[in-house]
């Protein structure tokens, strides 16, 4: 079963797929509730306040690396998230890959791309950081905000557990990559 | 923004997502109960709304969010309702699963009862509500990387757990677990 079989299957199970959507009458009530609420004040149960973050600021702008970081500090706060892709699984804006985010994987490798056929990428691992990747193997091509990950004959560090692959922590073989992945991993594959 | 205009604006807000809210409500708790904690919520939005983010559905569901857990701590205090809250199963009583019902549905609740709280939440977001990995993470105050990586591993515990045969009584099979 695959992930918009499994969706789907999710949406026949969903419990409010009888109810009535919310009626005009309805909408009219909370709206006037609302407006006579404009002489209540605030009430012990509202979210503290807080300052607009990124009104008439650009999409662009919202989704850089600094503004996902303050996004991420703000706890038990409705926070601002830079609009998406939509419901798929490729994030919006990627936070740089650290040593706890690498931790998280059970499986990491370096491997070259040695051949890319559709959306099926065969890797050589080169050297493995954590789990058992095995010689090669067929994964998936990663898509990026960029476009596709893997082009034959790069190499590639890839942070993995079971079969997915983290667009986020995965990437060309950089020296600092591959620090950032030796020191995640001395630990684990010094076991 | 002038009163009016603050009143327009906000009507058209619950036009456009107010069903949703109320929907995301209606599959973690009863009926009677979300329909109270989406009156507090619209009314928190309202006080709210100068403060509305530009893509306001996320936003929305975490104000729901917290709204619910409230409702959730009352009605714990009051010893009372406990019950009415559902966490992990949906409202059956709300189901209407009709003639045409696919038999994976009753093995799919199950598996869904089965999982974590915080697996079944992160699959209900995502696929209930619609929510990509960034929505998720904010709805979730987490990470879109750890978002993406919750929801990877809820995919795979409930395909296991539908997947999984169900014991018979008085029988065991030694790894059973895939």
């Amino acid at each position: 079963m695959n992930d918009d079989d499994l969706r789907a299957l999710m949406r026949k199970a969903d419990p409010t797929t009888g109810d009535p959507r919310l009626d005009d009458a309805r909408i009219r009530r909370i709206v006037a509730a609302a407006e006579r609420d404009d002489l209540a004040g605030e009430t012990a149960n509202a979210p503290r306040r807080r300052r607009r973050l990124f009104a008439g600021v650009s999409i662009g702008a919202a989704a850089t690396a600094g503004a996902t970081a303050l996004i991420a500090g703000l706890v038990a706060t409705p926070a601002i998230q830079a609009p998406g892709p939509g419901p798929d699984e490729t994030p919006a804006a990627c936070e740089a890959p650290t040593v706890a985010s690498l931790q998280e994987f059970d499986t990491a490798y370096e491997a070259t791309a040695t051949t890319v056929t559709g959306d099926d990428v065969t890797l050589t691992v080169t050297q493995v950081f954590a789990g058992s990747p095995g010689a090669t193997l067929t994964v998936e091509q990663v898509q990026e905000d960029t476009g596709v990950l893997f082009t034959a004959g790069q190499s590639y560090l890839v942070a993995a557990t079971d079969d997915f692959i983290s667009p986020c922590d995965s990437g060309p073989a950089t020296p600092t990559l591959r620090q950032l992945y030796t020191t995640a991993f001395e630990t684990s594959s010094g076991n | 923004m002038l009163s009016t205009e603050r009143s327009r604006a906000y009507e058209s807000l619950v036009r456009t997502h107010g069903d949703a809210v109320l929907r995301f409500l209606r599959r973690r708790i009863d009926p009677q109960t979300a329909d109270d904690v989406f009156s507090e919520t619209m009314l928190i939005v309202w006080r709210r709304f100068d403060d509305l983010p530009e893509e306001p559905l996320p936003w929305l569901y975490v104000t729901a969010r917290n709204c619910l857990r409230n409702a959730e701590r009352s009605a714990r205090r009051q010893w009372r309702v406990a019950e009415r809250i559902i966490t992990v199963d949906p409202p059956t009583d709300t189901v209407d699963p009709g003639p045409e019902e696919d038999p994976r549905a009753d093995c799919l609740r199950a598996a869904l009862a089965r999982l974590s709280a915080t697996d079944a939440e992160v699959l209900r977001l995502w696929a209930w509500e619609e929510l990509g990995p960034p929505e998720i993470a904010t709805v979730l105050d987490i990470t879109t990387n750890a978002a993406t990586i919750r929801l990877h591993r809820a995919k795979k515990k409930l395909r296991q757990e539908m997947e999984a045969p169900r014991r018979p009584t008085g029988t065991t099979t030694k790894g059973g677990e895939r």
